[in-house]
C-alpha cells in the first residue's frame, strides 16, 4: 500500500468542509482519478488542487496568492514522491524530517489544507512508530504534535503520543 | 530571485527557462557543500524557499500571467514528479554505472509524450507552458547526450529540438552551461530520487509493512537435502539491561553455532527478540512513570544496541508485543481449546475497582491477619515474617491508589498437561538423547511424579487477551505466550515461516538457554505444539548452560551485581576478547566464573602471545623476507606430521561444534596455533632465511605452510570472533569467502606467489593495573558503583557479617518466594522455599539477638520512649530500603510521613517523660528562629547519616556524623525547652554515652 490514497483524499474534504467535486476512483495501475461531469482528473496531487481550488479563495485554509499556491503544490509533490513510500523506506522519512527542519507550518504562518494533507498521509506511519523512531525524527515529530491537536483537523484520529524528553541515547 | 543549484540539475533548468520566458532575473549560486544532496532550490524575494522545481517554473509563470496552470498543466508536472523523473534519473545512473541504454520504462513515458504531442506543437492547449518546460528539461540530458540519445523517438527529439531552438530556452542553456558527459548529470541527481524511482513504477505493488524496517529481501529458508538448522536463543526479558551471564547463556552461545552452521554451508536462521508481556513490565513501568508499551521500546532499543555491539549475527531479532504473536499465540490456545485440552477453574482474587484491575500480590498492602501490622504485603507481613494470601489481609488496599478491593471469583484457564503427557513421554524419549546432560535431568525430574493442570492465563492488561467471551479481560500467562514468539518472530522476518516451523522432517532445531529456562522449553512449549494437533517443528536439541558467576558471587540484575551488557563498551577491551573470554569459561558443564584477573590473563597468554603472535609472526616474515608473496610449500616428514596433528585438532573441533561444545571448540583452536608456534620455533625461519640457497628455500616453504596454517585458523575462530576473521582475512588478501569456509582437512588455500596484504598486530596486551582498575569500577552493587564515582569512599567489609549475610540470604529467598508465587498457585512448588525462608528468618533473629546482647544493654528510662525510638529505627529502616528500590514517590511517601508522625510522638514521648518536664519552660519567642534554623540542621544532618547507613555498614565511617546529628538534637532539645541533663538520660543520646 501507498500512503497517497483515497483516505488522504477524503479526509481532507471533511476537512475543508467539502464535497469532493465528482466520484473518485482508482486505476488498476493504483493512481487516484477524480471524475466529474465535465472531465476526468487524474493523480493525488492534482486531484486535491483540482479540489482545493473549487472551493475558491475564501477560506484561510487555501492559498490566497501565488506564492501560497507554489509552496501548497510543493508539499503535495512531497507527499506524492518521498512521503508516499514512508512506511516501506526509513529514508523517505528521512528526507521529509529534513525539509521539515525550518517549518512550522508547511505553507505561511498558519495551519492549512496542506498540513492537513500531510497529517493524513503521514498519519498511519507515525501510529506505528515506536518512540525511538519517532525520536530520531524530530523535526517531524515537532510539526506533526502541534498540528495533531487541531480538533478539526483530528476528526476521529487518536492522537499519536510524543516524549518531550529524549528517552534514547542517539 | 536567487537560484540555488548545481550546474548539471535539469531542475535548474526548468526555473531559469521560466525565468527568461518571462524576462525575470534570476541570480544562480551554488549549494553549500553540506546541502549538495538536495534538489535546487528557488529562494524568493519574499524569503519563501521553493525546492521543487517544478512548482517553481509554475510561479514564475504564474506570477507574470496572473492566471493559474491549467489542471491539464498540473497532471503533467504531476506525472513529470512521479514518473518520468525518477525513471529518467534511474537509467542516467545506470548509464554513467556502465549499464546499457535500454529501459523499457523510461520508453513507455516517452511514448506517451509523443501521443500527446500528436499533431500539436504543444502538450496543452496548444500554447506554450510549464508542462513543455518541465518535460522538456527533464529529457534535455537525454537528448543532448549521445549514449542516451537513441532511446528518444525521433518526432519527440523534433520537438525538443523546435523548443531548444527558441531564444529562452537557448539562453538557458548557455546560462547554466551545464557539462556534457553522462558521469556529470548522474552527479547531480539527489540520490533519494533514485531510491523511489522504483516503486514509482508500480505503486500498487509496494506492500506496507508493520513498521519503518525494510522487508528481508533474501529470507533463509529450508532446502530440501540440505541439512537445515533452526536456531532460536531464549527470549531475553525486556525489562532490565541484560549481563554478562545472560548473554553468555543465551544470544552468545547460539550465535557462535548459527555461525559455525553457516560456515560450514548449512541453511541456517537464528532467530530471537525481547519478551515483553507480564506484570514485571506492568511493575517496571509504574515505576518509572511510563506505560507498559514505552518501557517495552526504551529496552527493546538497549537490548538491540548491546546484542548489536557484541555481533550476535541474528536473522531477526523481534519482539513478543508484535500483532503476529497474538495471532499465533490465540490461533494455538484455540486449537487446544477445540480439542479438549483445557480446564478452567475458579480462583479468588483482589480486584480494585478504582483501577479496574485484579490486584497480583505485589500490588495489595493490609493489615495482617496474624499479628495486626498494618503494612503487610499482599505475600508476607514484614513485622511477623509470616506468609500471607493475599485474599486473607484485613483491610486490604491497594497500593496503587489506596482504595479497598474486593474479593471476586475469577475463572481462569489451564492447560490440561495430563492429558498430553504421553504423547509428551512418548517425544521426550527420542529427543532427550541429543540434549545437553543438565536439560535431561531437569526435564525428566519434571515429569517423573507426572504433570498437573498449568494456569496459562492471568488476570492483568499487559499482555495478549483470551480470545473468548467471559474471558477478554484477562490475557495469557507470559510463559505460555514467550516461547511461540519464535514462531511469531519468525513470521515477521518471513512469509513462508511454515517452511520453518511446520516442517520437522526437514528442520533440525536448536534451542540455546540457561537451565533455568529448561522446565517451560522441555515441557510446556513442547506440550502446546503436541497438543495443537499441527505437525510443528519441535526442538531437537535443548542446550542449556549452567550459571556464570562474577569474581566470587552471583550476577543479578535485581541487585545490580555484576557486569551488564552497557558497561562492557566504556571498558576499552574489544567485543571479540569479550567473546573470546566468555566462551572460554562458558558454563557448559558446571557453573564457572567471571574473573577480571582470568580475562586478562588469558587474553595475554592465549590470544596475544599464542594465537595472535603466531599468526602476526608468520605475515611479517613473508612480508620482509619474501615481498609479501607465498612462497611455495615443499612437504617434508616434519611437515607431515604437523599437519597430521593440525587435522586431528581440526577433527576434535569440529566435533565439539556440531554437539555445540563451544567451550571445547575454542581449545582446538588454540591447539592448532600452538602447534604452529612450536613448528615455527624448532624450525627457527629467521635463521634458515639468512642461509644459503637450500636453506632459504626451506624458510620460504615453512613460511608458507604457516601462513596457510593461519588462513585455517582464521577461518576457525569466524565463529567466535568475527572481527578477527575479518581482520586477519584483510592481512592475508584470501582469494574470495570460501577461504574462510570451515573445511573437514587441512589444505592450501593461498597458493604459491599469492599476494598478502600489511600484517599488523591482531591483539592489544591488558595490563594488571587495568585489569584491577576495571575489577574495583564494577566491585559491590551498582549503587556502590554510582556511590564510588562520585567521589564516596570504597565499601569496606561489614563488620556484623553474620546478621548480613543472613539478612541478604533472607531477602533473596523472600524474592525467589515471591517470584514462584507469583508464577504459579501449586503450594506444592513454593511450599519448600517457604520453608527454608522461614527457617532463615529464625535463623536471623537468633544472630540479631545474640548481636544485640554483645553491647551494653540500654539504659531505659521510660519505656515508651524506648519503644518508640525503636519504632522510628524501624521505620527508618523501611523507608530507606523502600528508596532504594524505587524512585517513585507515591510509593515511599506514605511510608514517610509515617516516620515523620513517630518522630514527632517520640518527640512528645521524650518531652514529658522525665519528672521533671512539667517544670520545664517553654522556648523564649526570641529563640523561635534558632528553633527552626536548628530543625533544619537536624533535618538535613539526619539525611547525610542515612544515606551513609545505606552506603555502608561501616561503623567508623558514619559514627562521626551520627555523632554531629547528636550533637545538633541535643542543642535543639535545649532551645525548645528541655534540659539537656534531662535528654542525655533517656531516649537515644543516653545509650551513645554510656
Amino acid at each position: 500500500m501507498v500512503l497517497c490514497d483515497a483516505n488522504v483524499i477524503t479526509n481532507t474534504c471533511k476537512f475543508l468542509n467539502l464535497n469532493a467535486p465528482g466520484d473518485i476512483a482508482f486505476l488498476p495501475s493504483g493512481e487516484v482519478i477524480l471524475k466529474t461531469k465535465s472531465k476526468e482528473v487524474k493523480g493525488f496531487a492534482s486531484v486535491l488542487e483540482s479540489i482545493i481550488i473549487s472551493q475558491g479563495n475564501a477560506s484561510h485554509l487555501v492559498p490566497s496568492n501565488p506564492e501560497e499556491l507554489a509552496q501548497l503544490r510543493q508539499w503535495l509533490e512531497i507527499c506524492i514522491t518521498t512521503v508516499n513510500f514512508a512506511d516501506s523506506q526509513s529514508t523517505a522519512i528521512k528526507e521529509l524530517n529534513e525539509r521539515l527542519a525550518k517549518v512550522n507550518f508547511l505553507v505561511g504562518n498558519r495551519i492549512s489544507v496542506a498540513d492537513a494533507v500531510l497529517y493524513y498521509t503521514i498519519y498511519p506511519v507515525l501510529a506505528r512508530a515506536t518512540m525511538h523512531e519517532k525520536e530520531q525524527f524530530c523535526h517531524l515529530s515537532r510539526w506533526f504534535s502541534t498540528v495533531q491537536h487541531l480538533p478539526k483537523l483530528k476528526a476521529g484520529h487518536e492522537t499519536i503520543a510524543f516524549s518531550r524528553n529524549p528517552l534514547y541515547s542517539n | 530571485m536567487k537560484l540555488i543549484c548545481v550546474q548539471n540539475d535539469p531542475g535548474a533548468l526548468k526555473i531559469v527557462v521560466a525565468a527568461h520566458y518571462t524576462k525575470q532575473d534570476v541570480s544562480i549560486t551554488a549549494p553549500s557543500r553540506t546541502k549538495k544532496n538536495l534538489s535546487s532550490t528557488l529562494v524568493l524575494d519574499s524569503g519563501v524557499e521553493l525546492f521543487s522545481s517544478n512548482s517553481a517554473c509554475s510561479y514564475i509563470l504564474e506570477a507574470s500571467s496572473g492566471s493559474n496552470n491549467a489542471i491539464e498543466v498540473q497532471e503533467f508536472l504531476e506525472w513529470e514528479a512521479t514518473k518520468l523523473n525518477p525513471l529518467v534519473s534511474s537509467l542516467i545512473v545506470g548509464v554513467s554505472n556502465g549499464k546499457k541504454a535500454e529501459s523499457s520504462e523510461v520508453g513507455n513515458c516517452l511514448k506517451q509524450i509523443s501521443d500527446a504531442l500528436k499533431g500539436k506543437p504543444y502538450l496543452v492547449d496548444n500554447k506554450l507552458s510549464a508542462a513543455d518546460i518541465v518535460i522538456w528539461s527533464t529529457l534535455y540530458p537525454l537528448v543532448s547526450e549521445q549514449k542516451l540519445s537513441k532511446i528518444v523517438p525521433s518526432d519527440l527529439s523534433e520537438w525538443h529540438n523546435k523548443l531548444s531552438s527558441l531564444d529562452s530556452f537557448r539562453a538557458a542553456v548557455e546560462k547554466l552551461n551545464p557539462k556534457s558527459g553522462v558521469e556529470n548529470w548522474a552527479s547531480s541527481i539527489p540520490p533519494v530520487t533514485i531510491q523511489f524511482s522504483n516503486l514509482s513504477i508500480a505503486p500498487s505493488a509496494v506492500k506496507s509493512q508493520g513498521s519503518l524496517k525494510l522487508p528481508v529481501a533474501n529470507p533463509v529458508l529450508p532446502v530440501k537435502g540440505k541439512k537445515n538448522i533452526l536456531i532460536t536463543s531464549a527470549l531475553p526479558y525486556v525489562n532490565n539491561v541484560p549481563h554478562l551471564g545472560n548473554i553468555i547463556g543465551c544470544v552468545l552461545s547460539a550465535d557462535v553455532f548459527a555461525r559455525y552452521c553457516r560456515a560450514r554451508g548449512h541453511p541456517t536462521l537464528y532467530i530471537s527478540g525481547t519478551d515483553e508481556y507480564g506484570t514485571a513490565t506492568e511493575t517496571k513501568a509504574i515505576a518509572e512513570g511510563l506505560t507498559p508499551k514505552q518501557i517495552c521500546d526504551k529496552y527493546h532499543e538497549i537490548h538491540s544496541q548491546v546484542y548489536k555491539w557484541f555481533n550476535i549475527g541474528f536473522d531477526h531479532f523481534g519482539r513478543t508485543s508484535h500483532e503476529h504473536q497474538t495471532e499465533i499465540c490465540q490461533d494455538l490456545f484455540l486449537k487446544l481449546h477445540k480439542r479438549g485440552l483445557t480446564l478452567t477453574e475458579s480462583m479468588e482474587q483482589l480486584l480494585c475497582e478504582n483501577c479496574d484491575r485484579f490486584l497480583a500480590d505485589r500490588f495489595v498492602e493490609g493489615e495482617c491477619p496474624l499479628c495486626g501490622y498494618e503494612d503487610a504485603r499482599g505475600d508476607q507481613c514484614d513485622k511477623c515474617g509470616k506468609l500471607v494470601n493475599a485474599t486473607e489481609l484485613k483491610n486490604p488496599r491497594c497500593k496503587l491508589c489506596q482504595k479497598k478491593p474486593v474479593t471476586k471469583e475469577s475463572k481462569h484457564f489451564f492447560i490440561d498437561l495430563p492429558k498430553i503427557e504421553p504423547k509428551l513421554r512418548e517425544w521426550m524419549a527420542t529427543s532427550s538423547p541429543g540434549w545437553t546432560n543438565n536439560a535431561s535431568v531437569i526435564a525428566h525430574s519434571w515429569i517423573k511424579d507426572g504433570l498437573k493442570p498449568r494456569c496459562i492465563t492471568r488476570d492483568l492488561k499487559w499482555g495478549i487477551p483470551v480470545p473468548l467471551d467471559g474471558y477478554r479481560e484477562k490475557v495469557f500467562y507470559v510463559w505460555f505466550d514467550a516461547p511461540l514468539g519464535y514462531v511469531s518472530m519468525t513470521k515477521t522476518y518471513t512469509n513462508d515461516w511454515e517452511k520453518w516451523w511446520k516442517n520437522p522432517e526437514e528442520v533440525e532445531y536448536y534451542q540455546f538457554m540457561a537451565k533455568d529456562n529448561v522446565p517451560f522449553h522441555a515441557v510446556m512449549f513442547p506440550s502446546t505444539q503436541l497438543g495443537s494437533g499441527d505437525n510443528f517443528t519441535i526442538v531437537n536439541h535443548i542446550m542449556a548452560t549452567e550459571y556464570l558467576n562474577y569474581e566470587d558471587g552471583k550476577f543479578s540484575k535485581s541487585r545490580g551485581v555484576g557486569v551488564f551488557g552497557s558497561d562492557v563498551q566504556d571498558t576499552g577491551i574489544p567485543a571479540d576478547v569479550w567473546r573470546f573470554y566468555l566462551l572460554y569459561v562458558r558454563p557448559e558443564s558446571q557453573d564457572s566464573s567471571f574473573s577480571w584477573n582470568d580475562l586478562m590473563t588469558k587474553n595475554n597468554s592465549e590470544l596475544l602471545n599464542n594465537l595472535g603472535n603466531f599468526i602476526n609472526r608468520a605475515l611479517m616474515f613473508v612480508e620482509k623476507n619474501f615481498d609479501s608473496s607465498i612462497p611455495k610449500v615443499e612437504f617434508t616428514a616434519e611437515d607431515n606430521e604437523l599437519v597430521k596433528n593440525i587435522n586431528e585438532e581440526l577433527v576434535g573441533y569440529n566435533e565439539a561444534l556440531e554437539k555445540a561444545k563451544l567451550r571445547d571448540g575454542l581449545r582446538f583452536i588454540l591447539a592448532v596455533s600452538r602447534h604452529g608456534n612450536q613448528y615455527m620455533q624448532s624450525n627457527q625461519p629467521w635463521v634458515l632465511v639468512k642461509g644459503n640457497e637450500a636453506e632459504k628455500k626451506r624458510a620460504g616453504s615453512i613460511l608458507g605452510l604457516s601462513a596457510n596454517i593461519a588462513c585455517l585458523i582464521a577461518a576457525l575462530l569466524r565463529p567466535y570472533m568475527p572481527c578477527t576473521t575479518e581482520t586477519i582475512s584483510k592481512q592475508l588478501q584470501a582469494p574470495g569467502k570460501t577461504a574462510f569456509d570451515i573445511p573437514d582437512t587441512f589444505s592450501i588455500l593461498l597458493p604459491e606467489n599469492h599476494k598478502i596484504g600489511k600484517p599488523a598486530p591482531l591483539f592489544s596486551k591488558i595490563d594488571a593495573a587495568q585489569a584491577d582498575q576495571l575489577k574495583a569500577r564494577f566491585a559491590g552493587s551498582q549503587e556502590d558503583q554510582a556511590a564510588r564515582s562520585s567521589g564516596g569512599k570504597p565499601t569496606p567489609p561489614s563488620l556484623s557479617g553474620d546478621v548480613a549475610a543472613l539478612q541478604a540470604a533472607v531477602a533473596a529467598q523472600g524474592e525467589k518466594v515471591r517470584k514462584l508465587k507469583s508464577e504459579t498457585k501449586d503450594k506444592t512448588v513454593w511450599q519448600p522455599e517457604v520453608n527454608i525462608l522461614l527457617d532463615l528468618k529464625k535463623k536471623l533473629t537468633e544472630a540479631e539477638k545474640a548481636a544485640a546482647a554483645a553491647p551494653p544493654p540500654p539504659q531505659a528510662s521510660g519505656e515508651d520512649i524506648d519503644s518508640l525510638t525503636a519504632a522510628v529505627a524501624a521505620q527508618g529502616e523501611k523507608v530507606r530500603k523502600l528508596k532504594a528500590e524505587t524512585k517513585d514517590k507515591n510509593v515511599w511517601q506514605p511510608e514517610v510521613q509515617k516516620l515523620l508522625d513517630l518522630k514527632k510522638r517520640l518527640e512528645a514521648a521524650s518531652k514529658n517523660a522525665p519528672p521533671k518536664a512539667e517544670a520545664a519552660q517553654p522556648a523564649p519567642p526570641a529563640s523561635a528562629s534558632k528553633a527552626s534554623e536548628l530543625e533544619a540542621a537536624v533535618a538535613a544532618q539526619g539525611e547525610v547519616v542515612r544515606k551513609l547507613k545505606a552506603e555502608t555498614k561501616d561503623k567508623t565511617v558514619w559514627q562521626p556524623e551520627v555523632d554531629k546529628l547528636l550533637l545538633l538534637k541535643k542543642q535543639l532539645a535545649e532551645i525548645q525547652g528541655v534540659p539537656a541533663t534531662q535528654t542525655q538520660s533517656g531516649g537515644k543520646s543516653g545509650k551513645k554515652k554510656k
